[in-house]
C-alpha cells in the first residue's frame, strides 16, 4: 500500500528521518510509536506529501505521492486541527467532506446514524462551530470525517490526544472494524496501551530512524513498556 | 504591576523580527512619516490660517472648538478600531494577581497608543507659535492641560463605547449613527454646542482653579473604562468577544446556485462561506460594494472628470477592487486549513479554477453595478467594458501567480476592523504594476489622440488572456505545485 525508498528528511542540516526501506502492506494496521521528536509527524507528513522529503519517495500504491493525485481518492486523513475548516459547523464540514467523495447530505446522516454515541448529538447537529468546540470535540469532528469516506488508507497523528476514556475505547473498537473490512491504517500514538492493543504491526522510532518493527503477539506491550522505561 | 509592564516590553522586543517582514515595517514606518509630516505642517500654518479665516480674537476659540470636534469623532471610530484591552491579560488571568489590579494594566498601557499622540503634531506646533505669545502664562498652561487631559479622557471613553460596540452590529449602528450626526450638523454649523462648549472651556481656562477641570473629566473617563473593563474579565467573554456569528443554512439561493457548477462552484460557494463567516473577509466584500461609488467622486469634478488617468484608474477601482482584495492574500484565507484542502480528495485544478472564476464573477458584479456611471457619459461606459476585459483577463491570472509567493498564515477568527495580522508589504506592490499597465497604455495613447486604440489594447489584453485561460491554468496548477510545500509551511506556523 505504502513503500518508502531511502526516504530521508533534514530541517537546517539536521537528519530528522532516515529510513532506508519500510513498506505497509495492504490490510495492516501500523502502530507508529517513539518518544517526541522521533519523527512520526514527520513521517506522516511525508506520506501525505506535505512536506517534501530532501531524498528518496514516498510510493501510493506504487505511483509516488508528489507525482500524482490519485491518492487522495482512497486516502483519508486527520493529523490535527489544521485539517478543520473551524467556521463551519461539524454538520457542515462532514457534508463538505462527503461531497467530496460524492456522498450526498442523506449518506452523511446515515453514516452518522452509524457512528452514534461516539459525539455528543446536540453538538454534532447543532449550530456550534468548529472552533467554539473544546479539543477534545473538534478531535471528534475530525476522526469522524475521515471515516465517512470508507477509505482504503486512514492515516491518524495522535488521535488518543484529548480523548476522554470512553470514546478512545470507541475509537480502538471501530478502527478495529474498520481495519477487518479492509482499511489500511497508519496511526501514531503515545498510548502504548492502546496501541499494543490495537495495531497489528508496531514500527519504534527514535531519532528519526526505525530501530524495532514488530509483529503484535502476546509478549509486545511487555517489550514495549520495557523500551520506555514505564 | 512592575511585573506586567516588563513582560509587554519583553514581548514588543522579541516580536521584532529581524529581516521578516522589514519590507512591511519600512513601507509602514514611511506612511507614517509621510503623515506625521503633513500633520506637522497643519500645526504650523494654522495658527495663521484660522487667523485669515476668523479673526484675531477668535483663533483659541476655533481651535478649542475643531479640538472637541475632533476628539468627538474620534471617540466614535477609536470606539470601533481599538482592539479590547482585556485579550492582553488573559494568560494573567488565573495567577495570583487580583483582577482589578491586573486590569490597570491594559488601561495604562493603553495610553502609550500612537492615536494618542498624533494629534500634538498639530496641537503643539500651533501651541507654541500662536497659543504661548498671545496669552498670559495661566490660559497657556491650563489650556494645554486641558488638551492633553480630554485627549487622554476620549481614549477611556472609547473604550466604554466598545463594551457596547461588541455586542452587536444594530448597538453600534445605534451609538455610531447619533455621533455621526451630531458630528456633522456641527460641522456643517447647524448646531454649534462645541462653540459654546468651547467659550465655557475658555473662560475656566482663565480661572486658576481652570487646570482642575480637565483632571477631573480624565479620572472620570478612567473609572468608566475600568468598571466597564472589569464587568467582562472573564476567561471565556475574553475569548469570545468578535466570535458570535450567525449560522445561516447553506443552502442559500446564490451557494445554492453555485452547486450546480460541479466541484469548482461547490469550492467557489465553500470560499464565499469562509469570506462571509469572518469579520474581516467580510468587511472585505462590504468594502466593494461602498466603493462602488468611489467614481462619484472623480465624474462629478469638473478637474478630473476629463483627464485620462482617472478614466481608466477609477473603473479599475470600482470594478476590481473584490479581486484585488481578496487576490492578493489568494491562498492566505484558507491557510489556516491549507493542509486539509491538499490531502483532500480535490483537484488542485479545480481548486485554482474556482479562486479563478470567484475574481471574475466579483469584478463581474462590479461591472453590472457600474454601469450607472453611464449617466456621465457613454464613453465611460466604454472604457468601462475595456476595463472589465482587462481585470478578468489579466488580474485573476497575475493575482494567483504571485499568490503563491505568500506563505504567512492568516488567522481570520481573530477579527478586527485595521487588522494587518498577515499581510507583508509584497501584497501591497503586487497591484501597482498591475493597476500601471492599463493607466500607462491609455495615457499614452491617448496623449497622442489615439483614445480608442489605447482602449483597444487594454480590452484585447483582456481579451486575450481569456482566450489563453486554459494555459494559464495549467501553469499556475504546476506553479502551485512547485511552492505548496513552502506554502503549507509557513501557513502551518502561528
Amino acid at each position: 500500500m505504502i513503500q518508502l525508498n531511502n526516504l530521508q528528511k533534514e530541517y537546517k542540516g539536521k537528519l530528522v528521518l532516515d529510513i532506508p526501506s519500510l513498506t505497509l502492506e495492504k490490510g495492516e494496521l501500523l502502530g507508529l510509536v517513539g518518544n517526541n521528536g522521533a519523527g512520526k509527524t514527520t513521517l506522516l507528513s511525508l506520506v501525505l506529501d506535505l512536506i517534501q522529503p530532501s531524498q528518496g519517495e514516498v510510493l501510493s500504491n506504487g505511483i509516488g505521492v508528489a507525482m500524482s493525485e490519485h491518492w487522495k481518492v482512497y486516502t483519508a486523513a486527520y493529523l490535527d486541527e489544521n485539517f478543520l475548516i473551524t467556521h463551519l459547523t461539524p454538520m457542515e464540514y462532514l457534508r463538505f467532506v462527503g461531497r467530496l467523495h460524492d456522498l450526498n447530505k442523506a449518506d452523511v446522516e446515515a453514516f452518522l446514524e452509524r457512528e452514534k454515541g461516539f459525539m455528543a448529538e446536540d453538538l454534532l447537529y447543532g449550530t456550534t462551530m468548529i472552533r467554539d468546540l473544546s479539543k477534545g470535540n473538534k478531535v471528534k469532528v475530525g476522526i469522524l470525517s475521515v471515516l465517512l469516506s470508507s477509505p482504503a488508507l486512514l492515516v491518524l497523528d495522535e488521535p488518543y490526544v484529548n480523548l476522554d476514556p470512553s470514546s478512545q475505547a470507541w475509537l480502538v473498537k471501530r478502527l478495529k472494524k474498520a481495519n477487518e473490512e479492509g482499511t489500511t491504517v497508519l496511526l501514531s500514538s503515545h498510548d502504548l496501551n492502546h496501541v499494543a492493543k490495537l495495531s497489528t504491526r508496531i514500527v519504534l522510532l527514535e531519532e528519526g530512524k526505525v530501530v524495532e518493527d514488530m509483529q503484535t503477539d502476546d509478549h509486545l506491550l511487555d517489550r514495549l513498556e520495557q523500551y520506555f522505561n514505564v | 504591576m512592575q511585573l506586567l509592564f516588563n513582560h509587554y516590553f519583553l514581548q514588543k522586543y522579541r516580536n521584532l523580527v529581524w529581516g521578516k517582514g522589514i519590507g512591511f515595517k519600512v513601507f509602514k514606518l514611511l506612511l507614517e512619516l509621510y503623515f506625521a509630516g503633513i500633520l506637522l505642517l497643519m500645526g504650523f500654518v494654522s495658527g495663521k490660517l484660522l487667523k485669515e479665516s476668523f479673526g484675531e480674537e477668535q483663533v483659541l476659540l476655533m481651535a478649542t472648538k475643531f479640538l472637541l470636534l475632533y476628539l468627538l469623532a474620534n471617540i466614535g471610530l477609536r470606539g470601533l478600531m481599538q482592539s479590547f484591552p482585556q485579550t492582553q491579560v488573559r494568560p494573567y488571568l488565573l495567577l495570583q494577581v487580583s483582577k482589578r489590579k491586573l486590569m490597570h494594566f491594559p488601561l495604562l498601557l493603553s495610553l502609550g497608543s500612537r492615536f494618542n499622540y498624533y494629534p500634538f503634531l498639530v496641537i503643539l506646533p500651533f501651541y507654541f507659535k500662536t497659543v504661548l505669545p498671545n496669552e498670559t502664562l495661566l490660559v497657556g498652561i491650563n489650556w494645554l492641560t486641558i488638551a492633553v487631559t480630554f485627549l487622554w479622557a476620549t481614549n477611556y471613553y472609547a473604550f466604554a463605547l466598545k463594551k457596547y460596540f461588541s455586542k452587536s452590529f444594530w448597538t453600534t449602528l445605534g451609538v455610531i449613527l447619533p455621533l455621526a450626526a451630531f458630528t456633522y450638523l456641527e460641522v456643517s454649523e447647524w448646531t454649534n454646542v462645541t462653540g459654546f462648549l468651547s467659550t465655557l472651556l475658555l473662560g475656566i481656562a482663565e480661572q486658576p482653579w481652570g487646570i482642575l477641570i480637565g483632571v477631573i473629566l480624565l479620572l472620570k473617563a478612567y473609572v468608566i473604562a475600568f468598571k466597564a473593563t472589569m464587568s467582562g474579565v472573564y476567561l471565556d467573554r475574553v475569548i469570545h468577544v468578535d466570535q458570535k456569528l450567525k449560522i445561516e443554512e447553506s443552502d442559500n439561493s446564490l451557494l445554492a446556485y453555485l452547486n450546480r457548477f460541479g466541484n469548482v462552484g461547490y469550492l467557489m460557494a465553500e470560499e464565499i462561506k469562509t469570506l462571509w463567516r469572518h469579520k474581516r473577509s467580510k468587511n472585505t466584500l462590504l468594502m466593494s460594494v461602498f466603493l462602488l461609488f468611489y467614481g462619484l467622486i472623480f465624474y462629478t469634478q469638473d478637474m478630473y472628470k476629463e483627464q485620462a488617468w482617472v478614466l481608466v484608474f477609477v473603473p479599475f477601482m470600482t470594478m476590481g477592487v473584490f479581486a484585488l482584495n481578496y487576490g492578493q492574500m489568494i491562498f492566505a484565507w484558507e491557510s489556516t486549513y491549507f493542509d486539509f484542502l491538499l490531502t483532500q480528495k480535490i483537484k488542485i485544478r479545480d481548486y485554482i479554477e474556482a479562486k479563478y472564476w470567484l475574481m471574475i464573477l466579483g469584478t463581474t458584479l462590479g461591472f453590472l453595478g457600474s454601469v450607472f456611471y453611464a449617466y456621465f457619459g457613454w464613453h465611460i461606459l466604454w472604457i468601462n467594458l475595456a476595463v472589465y476585459f482587462y481585470l478578468i483577463g489579466i488580474v485573476p491570472v497575475y493575482l494567483i501567480y504571485f499568490g503563491t509567493y505568500n506563505q504567512k498564515r492568516l488567522d481570520l477568527s481573530g477579527g478586527n476592523v485595521m487588522n494587518f495580522q498577515g499581510v507583508s508589504a509584497h501584497q501591497f506592490l503586487l497591484n501597482i504594476p498591475i493597476a500601471l499597465v492599463p493607466v500607462l497604455f491609455y495615457v499614452t495613447m491617448d496623449f497622442f489622440g489615439l483614445d480608442h486604440v489605447g482602449l483597444g489594447i487594454i480590452g484585447g489584453l483582456g481579451v486575450m488572456s481569456l482566450l489563453l485561460k486554459n494555459y494559464w491554468i495549467k501553469d499556475l496548477e504546476k506553479q502551485f505545485h512547485k511552492r505548496k510545500y513552502i506554502m503549507a509551511t509557513g501557513f502551518r506556523k502561528q
